[in-house]
């Protein structure tokens, strides 16, 4: 019988407290407070994960907890409710709060230097290793010129085809320089 | 010798290709020099103030349904302990959706304030501009700037703290950007030459000093 009452007592406190809660939010789900469709819900929550905070280090909005984030977050539902699209909203807010808040740079203009430069300097380094390799390859390939060296061998270990093909290289390598 | 042979044309595209290279490198190294040099944190902090062209917010008031909800988000259900009585009073329409270039005020000693609605110490300095503002309306124009805001909450903060200067939305952060202002609030001085004179990081702590950078503005020469 205690325990019974007990329980009562506990579920009460507990209806108490969640609806002075409810009523101190205002009557509004805190995770939903502009009362969107579970369709804008998850393309509000699409949108936070396209931007990021202005004022943080690498934080996206959807994490964000800085007020500036909450301001941003209530704008998004906002304009969700006046009917706005995804691609609406993000211009939006790169024309007012710069284009910062994409956390990274967007692909016009001076900005597109930034894509391009990296997969441009790849492509040359690339470029740069294969034209080097194949001129190695061609130096391998071509046969040795006749060795002034090669018609008096000198005696010893010295003296053999390996020996003459390293000093024609090397004179070869002379003549470039 | 073979020094004496005309160079081939592969010899020349090799020397070519190192000339590029080394253009690059050259380039690389005076990109990488100016960069230590000048480092993109640095803001402005004297010579010519950079030019930015706003326009500033309507100055009647928003409609109560908008404001009151407002008003609790930036300052809580309490927000009378910050806001003037009549929150709901016309500012002055003297600003009223006025667009300012700052190259176009030359004559006129300028306090610049970056500020948002979202900054907590922004709350402490702004009644200090405020009550700076009706003390020295006519030597010193004072001008507002807020970053990273939307229209509703800074109007409300506005209402709130009843600012009567003119304020403008510092669109997509192009003046805090030009100025290179590395956080809410910061306010430059600025004579009426279009210098800056002197500039405070973080929120004025209170009424002397904004005095005393006032004092040191108008008397600038």
């Amino acid at each position: 019988m205690k325990k019974r009452v007990f329980l009562l007592l506990f579920l009460l406190l507990w209806l108490f407290v969640s609806g002075m809660a409810f009523a101190q939010s205002g009557g509004t789900d805190p995770n939903n407070p502009h009362g969107l469709t579970p369709e804008q819900q998850a393309l509000a929550k699409e949108i936070q994960m396209e931007l990021w905070c202005p004022i943080c280090q690498g934080v996206r909005l959807d994490v964000c907890e800085q007020k500036v984030c909450q301001q941003m977050r209530d704008m998004i539902d906002e304009m969700l409710l006046e009917g706005k699209s995804k691609q609406e909203i993000i211009d939006a807010f790169v024309v007012q709060y710069g284009v910062v808040i994409l956390g990274e740079p967007p692909k016009q203009g001076f900005h597109l230097m930034a894509w391009i430069m990296p997969a441009a300097l790849v492509l040359a380094g690339l470029g740069f290793a294969l034209w080097m390799s194949r001129k190695w390859t061609q130096r391998a390939q071509t046969p040795l010129p006749e060795s002034p060296t090669s018609e008096a061998p000198s005696p010893g270990p010295m003296t053999d085809g390996v020996e003459d093909e390293y000093l024609a290289r090397v004179e070869e390598e002379l003549e470039e320089f | 010798m073979s020094s004496q042979q005309p160079s081939s044309p592969k010899r020349r595209g090799g020397f070519t290709l190192l000339a590029l290279i080394a253009i690059v490198g050259i380039i690389l190294l005076v990109v990488f020099y100016y960069g230590i040099l000048h480092p993109p944190s640095q803001r402005a902090s004297s010579g010519q103030a950079p030019d930015f062209i706003v326009t500033t917010y309507p100055s009647d008031p928003l409609p109560p349904e908008t404001l009151m909800p407002a008003l609790n988000d930036l300052f809580g259900s309490h927000y009378q302990a910050y806001c003037v009585d009549d929150v709901q009073k016309p500012r002055p329409s003297e600003y009223d959706r006025v667009t300012l270039q700052l190259s176009k005020l030359r004559g006129t000693p300028i306090l610049l304030n970056f500020w948002a609605s979202w900054c907590t110490t922004c709350k402490d300095e702004q009644p200090l501009l405020e009550s700076a503002w009706r003390r020295y309306k006519g030597q010193v124009l004072f001008i507002g700037l807020s970053h990273l805001d939307q229209d509703k909450n800074a109007r409300a903060w506005l209402q709130c703290y009843d600012v009567t200067y003119p304020n403008a939305l510092d669109l997509g952060g192009k003046a805090y950007n030009a100025y290179r202002v590395q956080g809410v609030p910061e306010t430059y001085f600025i004579d009426k030459e279009g210098n800056i004179v002197d500039y405070y990081v973080g929120a004025i702590p209170n009424g002397s000093i904004l005095d005393q950078l006032l004092q040191k503005l108008l008397q600038a020469p």
